[in-house]
Formats: structure tokens, C-alpha cells, sequence
């Protein structure tokens, strides 16, 4: 078959029914804007404070700001800190959305891709909320804007086909294997500081006390070109070496067909257990 | 009936279908672990035979357009998995299950609620999950609403409903969505008599509208009345096929003779215990001493010829103390 084995056709029944699709992510920003005063206020309050809290201990009481990221601190935190909140969300979710919707997925005959995509999808959908933010704060910095402006939505796209790899891998293990929720859980929080969020990738790529060996790691983590590339537009002086955004590219790809071969393996068992 | 259509002969057809699942999979890590590592955990677990066990195996059937099937089998013997693999909600391990035409699946009919919304919100919602357009709903809203008798609390929240309610408002949307085929399992059986009756009354109009349906419940009549054909089903294999009274009488045959053999084992079992307490009986008498269990012939007399006369008198346990009185029938020895 013309699938290579990972059940392509699938997908395009999914963009035949992507209408259930946008049904299920409106729900889900229904459902949580729908109990709550603040709605929309929440999905910002939460990156928001977080930042003012990383820029006051770093900028503020260390006075390190300059050192380890751009100027200005604050918007340079938050640029990240805005997609950042869509990938844990992303990941920690992925542990739960079949389990937590076992029912809906006992009696709706969909690609149960389907189901990733809506998490991942919806995730999205608050972090364009958080964009019109992020726009205040560049003007409010009076920050300039250079062509590379035109990595932004290519990080999109990047962070887009890594967190479907991974939510595609951890949801059916997650199924089978409970433990992986709570790993999850406390790697979400390590990945905050193994990722470029509070502080800028070149802090590890040009400290020389931090071994060779950690910086190859580091520049095959997917998110080290996804978050620098958020970046670039806003901070001329903000490097991104071709080496790591191609391995980082590279690591994209294999994460996506990873995680659409792991499902296509796990799907009947999961089937089973829910 | 179903000559309306120019349909395939065919709507429904399975080959060789077969799903296992696995037994004991959420044992506890240290039982594992032990049969994994521990000989005596390994020839254990030999001895527990195989982890998994097959919910359905060499199941082969077509049905076609128009007919109305029901499943037929005791509980655990695959029919609610059978169901789920036409409703392809499950993934076959071994065979093909193929449909032609749309399913509407009542399986879970409130699956798809979200309680947090209101009942408007969720009618659209589990309508659009079905597939429905967004024009095919609005067309359809008021007959959803007028069925399920909910129009006066469109605008509370689902989680406001009593459960029949909201089984109400599912079994609505879901017979609402007009698919060739429908899958019922066990949803007649819940919420009050009236509504169990308009269900019928649907699942009537449904049938007589040439859909095709697939029905699972524990009521005899309901099958009866709704199918003209019956599937059994017995530890996962098809081992009856045709007219739904042949069917139904074979299931209850089966039933019966189980019923029966069941009854026989335990008049068996009751007869060894009652030999076995008037052996002991006999014995104590044997020995001379005064047997505590059987006071009134051991004061009567101690010799050995009365204990011919336990034998042929058993006690029901070993608790009941007083002996039997002699015109009691022995009942291990009614039947043979």
C-alpha cells in the first residue's frame, strides 16, 4: 500500500470530517469559557503572572536578564512563555484525552486521530488568543520588528507537527501504561528548563562550562529552534545557527512519524481497555 | 421490504471476525513480577492457562438492508463486542467486518453530553458528532426537541436532567439522524414505562422506514417482536443462524438444559454430602462413643445396628444436628 504502513488513508477521512473536528475544539473553548467569570482573562493570567514572576527573580533580584536573554527581558520571556503553555498543555493533556473521553470514543466512529487533533487544536486555538497580547507588548516595548518575523508562523507549523508526534505517542501508552501521566508530569516541569522559555538558547550554546555532549542533545530538541524561532523576528541580535534549526527541523519529522506509527500500533489495544 | 432500494444484497457482512482480549492484564506489579522472575510464579501461571481468551472467534454473517436482527446469548459471550466491531468503535484482530452505509450506533447514547452545557448546546453537539450538518440539524431540531419532551428546558444545563431525561434527549438525537443502519444495545430497557414505550413506537417506525437493525437485549419479547432473524452466540462463536423463533427456542433449550444441569450437580453435591455426614455417623456409632452430632441415636443405642439406618437418612449439612425424619425423600436418589 501506497501508506508506507502508518494508515494514511485515515487522514484524509479526517479532513472529510473535519467538520466534527471544529465541533469538538468549539466545545471544548465553550466548555471552558462557559463556568467561569474570566473566561479568556484565565488563559492569559496564567503566562502572564508566570512571566512577571521568572523577570522579576531573573531580571530583577539577579539582575542577569541581559546575560542570558534579550532586551527587554519581560517580552522576551513572554514569547515563549505563550507557545510554551500550548506545548504542556499539549503533553499533559495528551496523558488524559482518551481516558477522560472514553465514552465519547466508545460510541463515535471517527479516526481516533481524531481525537489528538482536537486536543492539540484547541491548545492552539488559546494561544492565538494570547497573540493580541503579545502584539501590546511589543508595542508597549516599542519593540522593532525584522523580516524574520516570517519564522513565526514556520515555528507554528514546527511546534505543531512535534506536539502531534508526541500527543499521538503518549495518549495510547498513556491508556496502557497509567504511570506515564504522572512521568509526564514532572518531565513537563524539567522540559521548562531543558527548553530556551526563561532564558535564550544561546546561553547554552555559548557557555563553555556546559559539556559538548549536552549541547548536541539540546540542539536535537525540537523546541530549541521552535521557541528561538518565535524569537527571532522581535530580537535582530537573536541567533539561530542553520546547524540546530535543521536538527531541530529533522527532529520535527521523526517525531511525527513516530507518534502516527505508535498509535496505529497501540489503537486496538486501547480500544479494549477504555 | 427492503426492495425499496437498489441496495446491495449486503449491508452488514463479517468474515472470519475475531477480537481476544486479555485476561488478568491489571494484576498487581509484585504478582507479575513474581511470575515473571520466580519459578514457582512461572509454573503458576502456566497452570492459570492462557492470558487471553478469545470475546469472539470464526464469526461469519451478512445481513441485508432491511432485515432486523437481534443478538442472542448469555451474558459475556460477545454480543455487546460484536456490536461494537459493526459499530466500528473496536478494531478486529483477526477478519473483516464490513459495513455499507452509515451506522447510527445506539450504544452509549449519552456519550457525547457534556453536562456543563445546556441541552440546546448538546443536542447540536451530538448531532454534529454523528455527522450532521449544520443545516441538517437545524431541519431536524424541533422533531429532536418535540420527541424527547424537553422543549421547556432547552436552556438548562444538561447536568440539571435526571438521568431518563438525558437518555431521552440521546435515544432522540441518535434515531433523529436517519442512518441505514442502527445498532441497539440494551437502551429500550432503561427510563420509565412511557418511555419505554415510545421507544418501541420509534424503533417500530424505524424498522417499517426499511432500516437495517442490529438489536442486543436480555427480553425475549422485544427480540422477538422487533427481529425476523436471530444470531446466537455462545463463548465468542456463532452457532445459530436463522428465523428468530428457531433461534430464541434453541437459546432457551440451551438455558434450560444448563438451568438443569446445574440443578443435578447440586443435588449430587447435596446427596456425597449427606453420605458423607452418615458415614461419619456410622463411624462415631462404631466407635461406641457418644457422638455429639447425632444425640438422639447415640443415647437411643449405642450398638452398631442402627447405623445401617443413618445412611439411608442424610442430614442436610453438617450444621443440621437433629437426624431427618424417616419419611423425608433422600435426595441425591429421587431421579435415578
Amino acid at each position: 500500500m501506497a501508506s508506507l504502513g502508518l494508515g494514511l488513508g485515515r487522514y484524509r477521512t479526517i479532513v472529510q470530517r473535519r467538520r466534527i473536528l471544529f465541533l469538538l475544539i468549539n466545545r471544548d473553548l465553550k466548555v471552558r469559557y462557559s463556568d467561569s467569570a474570566l473566561g479568556y482573562v484565565w488563559t492569559v493570567l496564567d503566562p502572564l503572572m508566570m512571566g512577571l514572576v521568572y523577570w522579576f527573580v531573573f531580571d530583577v533580584i539577579f539582575n542577569r536578564g541581559k546575560a542570558i536573554a534579550g532586551d527587554p527581558y519581560l517580552l522576551y520571556l513572554l514569547l515563549a512563555m505563550m507557545p510554551w503553555q500550548w506545548a504542556q498543555g499539549c503533553i499533559a493533556g495528551s496523558t488524559r484525552t482518551l481516558s477522560g473521553e472514553a465514552r465519547l470514543i466508545r460510541s463515535v466512529d471517527v479516526p481516533r486521530e481524531l481525537w489528538i487533533l482536537r486536543l492539540i487544536g484547541s491548545r492552539f486555538i488559546e494561544f492565538m488568543f494570547t497573540i493580541p497580547v503579545l502584539l501590546i507588548f511589543v508595542l508597549g516595548f516599542q519593540q522593532g520588528v525584522n523580516w524574520k518575523i516570517v519564522f513565526f508562523p514556520i515555528a507554528i507549523g514546527m511546534q505543531w507537527m512535534a506536539l502531534f508526534g508526541i500527543a499521538l505517542a503518549l495518549a495510547p501508552m498513556a491508556v496502557m501504561i497509567p504511570d506515564i501521566e504522572r512521568l509526564m508530569r514532572v518531565t513537563n516541569r524539567v522540559l521548562l528548563y531543558m527548553c530556551p522559555v526563561i532564558y535564550g538558547s544561546f546561553a547554552i550554546f555559548e557557555n563553555d562550562q556546559i559539556p559538548e555532549w549536552f549541547k548536541q542533545i539540546y540542539a536535537w530538541n525540537p523546541f530549541t529552534t521552535i521557541l528561538t524561532l518565535y524569537r527571532v523576528g522581535f530580537f535582530p541580535n537573536e541567533d539561530m545557527p542553520f546547524t540546530v534549526a535543521l536538527r531541530g527541523g529533522i527532529s520535527c519529522v521523526v517525531l511525527l512519524v513516530l507518534g502516527v506509527y505508535i498509535f496505529r500500533k497501540l489503537e486496538p489495544a486501547v480500544l479494549k481497555e477504555i | 421490504m427492503a426492495a425499496r432500494k437498489p441496495a446491495p444484497s449486503k449491508i452488514i457482512e463479517s468474515t472470519g471476525l475475531g477480537i481476544k482480549f486479555r485476561a488478568n492484564r491489571q494484576r498487581p506489579f509484585k504478582a507479575r513480577a513474581r511470575e515473571t522472575f520466580t519459578s514457582a510464579g512461572r509454573a503458576a501461571k502456566r497452570e492459570r492457562g492462557p492470558e487471553e481468551f478469545w470475546a469472539l472467534r470464526d464469526v461469519s454473517f451478512s445481513i441485508a438492508p432491511g432485515e432486523a436482527v437481534g443478538l442472542v446469548g448469555a451474558n459475556g459471550h460477545g454480543k455487546s463486542t460484536l456490536l461494537k466491531l459493526i459499530a466500528g468503535v473496536m478494531i478486529p484482530d483477526e477478519g473483516v467486518i464490513k459495513t455499507r452505509g452509515q451506522v447510527a450506533p445506539m450504544i452509549e447514547v449519552t456519550g457525547g453530553f457534556v453536562g456543563d452545557l445546556t441541552v440546546r448546546d448538546n443536542i447540536w453537539l451530538a448531532a454534529g458528532l454523528k455527522g450532521l450538518t449544520k443545516k441538517q440539524i437545524a431541519r431536524r431540531f424541533d422533531e429532536i426537541v418535540e420527541w424527547a419532551e424537553i422543549g421547556h428546558r432547552l436552556d438548562t444545563p444538561l447536568r440539571h436532567l435526571s438521568s431518563g431525561m438525558k437518555a431521552k434527549v440521546g435515544f432522540s438525537v441518535i434515531t433523529t439522524i436517519d442512518r441505514p443502519i442502527v445498532l441497539v444495545d440494551e437502551v429500550l430497557s432503561v427510563g420509565d414505562r412511557a418511555f419505554r414505550q415510545k421507544c418501541f413506537d420509534r424503533m417500530e417506525d424505524l424498522r417499517r422506514s426499511g432500516k437495517t437493525i442490529v438489536l442486543v437485549s436480555h427480553s425475549e419479547q422485544q427480540i422477538e417482536r422487533f427481529c425476523q432473524r436471530g444470531l446466537y452466540l455462545q463463548h465468542g462463536r456463532l452457532i445459530d443462524d436463522g428465523p428468530v423463533e428457531d433461534v430464541l427456542q434453541h437459546y432457551m433449550d440451551d438455558v434450560d438444559r444448563a438451568v438443569g444441569e446445574k440443578a443435578e450437580e447440586e443435588r449430587e453435591a447435596m446427596a456425597r454430602r449427606a453420605r458423607r455426614a452418615a458415614r461419619r455417623a456410622r463411624r462415631d456409632a462404631e466407635d461406641g462413643g457418644l457422638s455429639s452430632t447425632v444425640p438422639t441415636q447415640a443415647t437411643s443405642k449405642p450398638a452398631a445396628k442402627p447405623a445401617a439406618k443413618p445412611a439411608a437418612r442424610p442430614s442436610l449439612s453438617d450444621l443440621d444436628d437433629e437426624p431427618a425424619p424417616p419419611p423425608r425423600v433422600e435426595p441425591g436418589r429421587s431421579e435415578s
